[in-house]
């Protein structure tokens, strides 16, 4: 992002903001805002699809992570901290928004058929050809269940490890592997999906002017 | 024992964590389906970093979050100590400082030139040295009071250490006045101001971190 001109933010390391912003430096908060905002705010923006809301969102983050920030003794990356403050301001509002859907317990232990992974009888897997369209991978990631969209953000996007994931989520290494791999084969089933309709919606296509034929009639 | 595509797809999980057994190594070698699947999701995986763009949150937020910060008490005024101060003034006692231990290092080392008077080199910068001296004084002086918000037993440590080197320094200059030309007592005299120059940094530096 934009270095803030006029103060003196851009010259202190995460560390050194950590402890300045443990005093209530203004500057100290403004430098840690400025180091982690961007990832935030691109995390709670796939999250909610929504940029008021992912505003709405970060700010509620941030708030949260400098009310405790006194708290903050190093143990775990100041990252991971501000990650697992974030994960749950936003699984906490799609709580609110979808409750029958979207409990946090359901959110991560979905089970096998929740994934939406089945294989059809009858039905023949339609290989991906090795590659992966970024505007329609972004399409299905926004299908997600909420769980999974965000381990395969954490994951996936944002390359955390399943160690940190767990820790940011709250679960075990075991359950964030599984539901990784369990939004990977959604994905797959809605890139399938897709290129499904796109084959059908050209076949229509072909088929109409020679139906209309040449006068259109 | 042959895998088939059911207990591969219990094991997939594990293949795409790097964990892979030889009956699934085997069972891919015969299963065209499997090796899509795989091919598939290995795709995914590697398509996904492109959407790791970061985004500029919009220029409005960090403002509403700093004035709640401040409504509620959490950013807080701050002191205003001579080295977290605007820079000109750090610059300036900085400069302070370094001069005065430049007078005195040139003094030192300056020898006097034969057919002059004998004048001391304390005496010719002596005006110089006691407007420097003075600066610095101020700044310790500051400094002793921000250490009242210290832990007591450092800050006491650390004005002691600076009385010891200040009488160290008076006592230097007076043997001086005396006998100009003693080059122990100058050596001892630059060291004093060079020591007192650390423990003013020293002081600065525990009052600053909180140490």
């Amino acid at each position: 992002m934009a270095r803030v001109k006029g103060t003196q933010t851009g010259e202190l390391t995460e560390a050194e903001a950590i402890r300045r912003a443990q005093r209530g430096d203004a500057a100290a908060f403004e430098r840690l805002y400025q180091l982690h905002s961007r990832r935030v705010y691109a995390l709670c923006l796939r999250m909610v699809g929504n940029p008021t809301e992912a505003e709405d969102l970060t700010q509620e983050a941030f708030l949260q992570l400098f009310r405790k920030i006194q708290t903050f003794r190093g143990e775990s990356a100041f990252s991971t901290w501000l990650h697992r403050l974030a994960v749950n301001v936003v699984l906490m509002r799609l709580r609110r928004k979808q409750p029958a859907e979207n409990s946090l317990d359901e959110l991560v232990e979905q089970d096998d058929d929740a994934s939406g992974y089945r294989r059809e009888v009858g039905v023949e897997d339609l290989g991906l050809a090795g590659s992966v369209d970024r505007v329609h991978l972004e399409r299905a990631v926004a299908q997600l269940p909420p769980g999974y969209r965000m381990v395969f953000l954490l994951h996936d996007v944002q390359g955390y490890e399943h160690n940190e994931i767990a820790d940011i989520m709250g679960c075990s290494i075991g359950n964030s592997k599984s539901q990784l791999h369990k939004a990977r084969t959604r994905l797959r089933q809605l890139l399938q999906e897709a290129e499904r309709d796109r084959a059908r919606q050209q076949r229509q296509q072909a088929r109409r002017p020679a139906a209309l034929g040449p006068d259109g009639g | 024992m042959a895998m088939n595509c059911a207990e591969f797809e219990a094991h997939c999980a594990d293949w795409m964590e790097g964990e892979r057994t030889a009956e699934a190594r085997a069972h891919l070698l015969a299963c065209a389906r499997c090796r899509a699947l795989v091919a598939d999701l290995e795709a995914i995986r590697m398509a996904a970093p492109a959407l790791a763009e970061d985004v500029d949150p919009p220029a409005s937020l960090w403002p509403k979050i700093e004035a709640a910060l401040r409504s509620e008490g959490i950013i807080r005024p701050q002191p205003r100590l001579w080295w977290l101060g605007p820079v000109p003034v750090r610059l300036a006692l900085g400069t302070a400082l370094a001069t005065l231990v430049t007078i005195v290092a040139v003094g030192v080392y300056r020898r006097p030139a034969p057919a002059a008077p004998r004048l001391s080199w304390l005496q010719h910068d002596q005006a110089e040295l006691a407007r420097v001296d003075r600066q610095v004084r101020h700044a310790a002086s500051e400094t002793a009071v921000a250490l009242n918000a210290a832990d007591p037993a450092v800050r006491d440590t650390l004005v002691r250490n600076l009385a010891a080197l200040d009488r160290q320094i008076e006592v230097c200059s007076r043997t001086l006045e005396d006998d100009p030309d003693d080059e122990i007592t100058r050596s001892y005299l630059f060291e004093a101001y060079h020591q007192k120059s650390d423990l003013l940094t020293l002081m600065a530096e525990r009052v600053t971190t909180g140490e």
